[in-house]
């Protein structure tokens, strides 16, 4: 008598006793009959408990010192602060040399909203609120965004490599600007968390680097000569900075 | 709200499965460590009452994914048959009794050992599974079943490597 064939699929799930009563039942008969299926299941479930067996001793032993649970928010160790104060310096020095202009003060301040944040934070509200349609462009045709984002803005755009932060580039969006053209770069991290970059023809000088906490979407924005940036997300203070110090290094001001 | 208990917690499992992802001691504390202060910076993320497993390890799952891109911390990804007679690893490490299933582990493509490890270590479902690493289901299911197969090719009925099959 023949039984109904049972899927790959199955086998696994049986392994990792995954199935129903009723399905298990049909699994095993389905082994009765196809010995070859019963020894890869029984070569498995072997494989679960060699893997068990040789890292479960990790489980009783006590926690090395140095692993030590941050305290929530930031600043949770000196070292910690002495990062995000490094951070800053990086990103102040980075962007001193981008804007060669020793006059600017490179600590941010809370500045009021400019057009280009509400603009930028408002792009942000709206387009990462969408599920399915965030980006115009998704970022696996990231040459062809690129390319037309750069045409439309008549400047080199940048996708920078956020990776070592958790955050990968979604897409981009072509966006209306105070006057010409805009675009919006979107991120997500493994948490489903977003983060825009916000970028707006800007000639004229450069400015310094600020920041802004008047809502819950935070902002850090600055201009480099050509292109004015403007980086959202709802990260603390210290976490946008970093952020921002590395889309400022990948998006050097045009000699 | 996540509490840091909570998180503290949960460190013994993170070290299991980070020590199996990576077979170092030292790389598998490294990642623990920069999973818990991605987590703490982020805890406001995640819901009440939620629970925090499936969440660390997606954190967990990034980071590795870029430890691998750099290459840096990896000796395991760099590792090729070759190494099987153990040349480069000691099989008694840390005490544990670590049988050849750890070297076979290594030779898996990273995104197959993950998916071995979070179903059959962790033991979280393939959904779950699924949501950590951010990929379908039916991508899991066949990386879990490429995985097991490549490890069955790697491994006698004693967990002790084929030799034949090993060196090529």
């Amino acid at each position: 008598m023949s039984v109904a064939p049972v899927s790959e699929e199955r086998l696994h799930a049986y392994v990792d006793e995954q199935l129903a009563a009723e399905e298990r039942s049909a699994v095993e008969r389905h082994l009765a009959e196809h010995p070859e299926d019963a020894e890869r299941v029984l070569a498995y479930r072997r494989q679960r408990e060699w893997i068990k067996q040789a890292f479960d001793p990790v489980l009783a032993e006590p926690v090395p010192a140095r692993i030590r649970v941050p305290r929530a928010g930031m600043s949770g160790s000196p070292w910690r602060r002495v990062a995000a104060v490094c951070a800053w310096i990086v990103f102040g020095a980075a962007l001193g040399w981008l804007i060669r202009d020793q006059q600017h003060a490179v600590v941010p301040a809370a500045a009021s909203d400019t057009e280009l944040v509400r603009r930028a934070r408002m792009a942000h509200v709206v387009y990462t609120a969408e599920s399915r349609r965030a980006v115009e462009v998704a970022a696996s045709q990231e040459q062809d965004m690129i390319r037309w984002l750069s045409k439309r803005m008549n400047a080199a755009v940048r996708v920078p490599d956020l990776s070592q932060f958790g955050f990968e580039a979604l897409g981009g969006r072509l966006l209306p600007g105070a006057d010409g053209p805009a675009c919006q770069i979107m991120y997500q991290n493994a948490a489903g968390k977003r983060l825009t970059i916000y970028l707006a023809r800007e000639p004229g000088g450069a400015r310094p680097v600020r920041f802004s906490d008047r809502e819950t979407v935070h902002v850090v924005f600055w201009s480099n000569g050509t292109l004015a940036f403007a980086v959202s997300a709802e990260l603390n203070r210290d976490e946008l900075a970093r952020i921002a110090a590395e889309v400022a290094i990948s998006s050097p001001a045009p000699s | 709200m996540l509490t840091e208990a909570a998180i503290r917690e949960q460190i013994p499992r993170l070290r299991r499965y980070a020590r199996a992802l990576s077979g170092d001691r030292e790389a598998a504390d490294d990642l623990v460590q920069d999973t818990l202060e991605r987590a703490l910076s982020r805890s406001a993320l995640l819901r009440p009452g939620g629970d925090p497993r499936p969440w660390l390890f997606a954190i967990m799952h990034n980071l590795f994914v870029n430890d691998m891109r750099s290459a840096a911390v990896r000796k395991r990804v760099a590792l090729d048959p070759e190494a099987m007679d153990g040349a480069t690893r000691d099989s008694t490490q840390d005490g544990l009794a670590m049988r050849d299933i750890d070297r076979a582990l290594a030779l898996l493509p990273g995104e197959q050992r993950e998916v071995v490890l979070l179903v059959g270590l962790e033991q979280l479902g393939y959904a779950e599974t699924a949501k950590v690493i951010g990929v379908p289901i039916g991508t899991v299911m066949s990386r879990l079943a490429r995985g097991r197969e490549k490890l069955r090719a790697l491994l006698n009925d004693d967990g002790v490597a084929t030799p034949l099959k090993v060196i090529k």
